[in-house]
């Protein structure tokens, strides 16, 4: 008696959101390819940490060896000071990816928070937080990051802040806007009315409800943030060398590309790749959120 | 349409002041000062003081700030701690190499990017379009100071048929503004493409086909009239961002624009330059969004009756 209405029940269960959105991105030929081209890189970057030793391999120099174009014993040859190349590609993945993470990371908390806040409050929060993010919008993202960097010493932490602050305004605008969506549905309403606090509210019924315009956001952004980052190192201001960061080695390579061009080409394919890597997943999750979008 | 102007600018004055306001404490927090830029490590104790107080550099941040703003309503930008030169007039000698750059990069851009972005879709599905999609996308992803280096290594180093830095005519311009261009060009055509394929089955479209219209006619009156917001939309996005971002193509071609000069002050902590330059670059980015929504509304009629009430 049990058992027969309960198996009538799963079969013609809806499926979650996840499993949705998982079932319509498995069917994009391109961003599953976006999702193996970032899985080896997470892969290589691993790897790399174990084959290479950062002291002996990836900063230690080597004069005698210096400047030799690409060979079976250096695949992608070695830089000014007898550094291989390949072992520097290698390790620069994990500065890119980890920040590039993080940062996303930072730039959607922040977002969502104030995002929040702003939909779900309305009134003075609203105003204040919106004219704020008009503000921090009007400036190029890339100066602001510029200014930060200059005031706030060069770091780790202060590269991460400086890539993601120029993202929090568009996130706080999406997840606000969402948030204006769903803050006046019935489930809001009926959690409200059994006594549930605002926090609870916003945190539990309405955010994980009003999330999926934010993550498609985010997503799109890991790429441009990647970039923003070799572009900050590339001029200086970001991961300083010998750290073997993409930015930082095509920085230094610049100086070579008279006679050692091939310094310049190792380092901006593997941006290239990374970058679009997280394209490819990006146009993915925004098309498997929304498939009406999809053409 | 002259009240919604109107209205466009006035709103434009809290965010210059909230943005001047930033960047000026950003500033404050900068370690070491003009004083100290200026007259070198040499300076003794005496001369930075001297310099500091003849310049008001001791008093509060939010005095020296209100002083700085007293100035720009009386349309002074102060003059640069290091050269000592009026700020506005650096910036106007500099602003139209960045005018020049962007608007031939973003003009480039949108002369290839609407064509091949109409092919796409008039091809949907075939390997034109998908070809032409893979290209932007990889346009997309490369960085462009990296692309920058790889045209200077193969047209200036190896081919030898363009300089590779500097800004002293035509030649000069070519490179960056065809880095700046690729970027853009991925970009618009990805963008002309989808909002092109939201449009081309419409009823209208079949309507003009069926009256006789010829398929170019219907394709560049019917289709691309009703496609062309988004991609107003985003040229005017990309145009923004290269008046006031374009600081990484600067840098990669010596170019002498606005980015870089925004980025050797920042080195110098010449905070009345980089304050008054942000200003400035805030201000041209939001004029320029403001004739986007009025090209708007040349556009698209319905708009316009949404400006006029």
């Amino acid at each position: 008696m049990k058992g027969n209405p309960a198996s009538v029940k799963s079969k013609t269960k809806a499926r979650g959101m996840w499993a949705e959105v998982w079932r319509n991105y498995r069917k994009s030929f391109g961003a599953m390819l976006g999702l193996c081209i970032v899985g080896a890189i997470v892969l290589i970057a691993v790897a790399g940490n174990f084959y290479f030793d950062y002291e002996k391999d990836v900063v230690g120099q080597n004069i005698a060896q210096r400047l030799q174009p690409p060979s079976p014993e250096h695949w992608f040859g070695t830089d000014e000071y007898g550094r291989d190349i390949f072992a520097r590609v290698v390790w620069g993945a994990r500065y890119s990816l980890s920040i590039g993470f993080a940062a996303v990371l930072v730039s959607c908390l922040a977002g969502v928070v104030l995002g929040a806040v702003a939909g779900y409050y309305g009134g003075v929060a609203e105003t204040v937080i919106m004219r704020l993010a008009d503000i921090f919008m009007s400036v190029p993202s890339i100066l602001l990051g510029i200014c930060l960097v200059s005031a706030f010493g060069q770091s780790v932490s202060m590269l991460v802040v400086a890539v993601s602050i120029g993202a929090i305004p568009a996130i706080t605008r999406v997840a606000r806007a969402s948030v204006m969506t769903v803050r006046d549905m019935e489930f809001v309403e009926a959690a409200r009315a059994a006594g549930a606090n605002d926090l609870v509210i916003i945190f539990r019924h309405v955010l994980m409800n009003a999330l999926a315009p934010v993550i498609v956001q985010a997503t799109l952004r890991i790429s441009g943030t990647i970039i923003a980052i070799a572009a900050l190192s590339f001029i200086g201001l970001g991961i300083t060398a010998p750290t073997p960061e993409w930015g930082t080695m095509l920085a230094s390579a610049r100086g070579y590309i008279r006679g050692y061009s091939y310094m310049t080409l190792f380092s901006g394919l593997a941006i290239m790749i990374t970058v679009m890597g997280f394209n490819l997943i990006g146009d993915g999750v925004r098309d498997s959120f929304d498939p009406k979008l999809k053409k | 349409m002259i009240r919604y102007i109107l209205k466009r600018l006035v709103m434009l004055i809290p965010v210059l002041i909230g943005v001047s306001l930033f960047i000026f404490l950003i500033m404050d927090f900068t370690p070491g000062d003009a004083a100290m830029t200026v007259l070198g490590d040499n300076a003794t104790e005496r001369q930075l003081e001297e310099y500091r107080q003849a310049r008001g550099l001791n008093d509060p941040v939010l005095v020296r700030y209100a002083r700085y703003m007293w100035g720009i309503v009386r349309g002074d930008l102060g003059t640069s701690y290091v050269t000592n030169r009026d700020v506005l007039q650096t910036y106007l000698q500099k602003i139209p190499y960045t005018l020049e750059l962007a608007f031939s990069g973003t003009f480039l851009a949108v002369v290839f990017s609407i064509s091949l972005g109409i092919v796409a879709a008039l091809r949907r599905g075939t390997v034109v379009d998908s070809s032409l999609m893979i290209l932007a996308l990889v346009g997309l992803s490369m960085p462009l100071f990296w692309l920058g280096l790889l045209l200077i290594i193969c047209f200036s180093l190896n081919l030898e048929w363009l300089p590779p830095g500097g800004a002293e005519g035509f030649k000069y311009l070519i490179l960056p503004a065809v880095t700046l261009a690729v970027a853009k060009m991925a970009q618009l055509t990805r963008t002309t493409r989808s909002s092109m394929l939201e449009v081309i089955n419409e009823d209208y479209i079949r309507t003009a086909r069926a009256k006789g219209v010829s398929k170019k006619v219907a394709v560049r009156k019917h289709a691309l009239r009703n496609a062309l917001i988004p991609i107003i939309t985003v040229i005017g996005i990309e145009l923004g961002a290269s008046l006031g971002g374009s600081v990484i193509v600067e840098t990669v071609f010596a170019w002498p624009g606005v980015g870089r000069l925004i980025v050797d002050s920042i080195a110098k902590r010449d905070t009345p330059m980089v304050t008054g330059c942000l200003i400035l670059t805030t201000m041209t980015v939001a004029v320029l969004l403001l004739i986007v929504d009025i090209v708007y509304a040349y556009v698209d009629p319905r708009i316009k009756g949404q400006y006029s009430r």
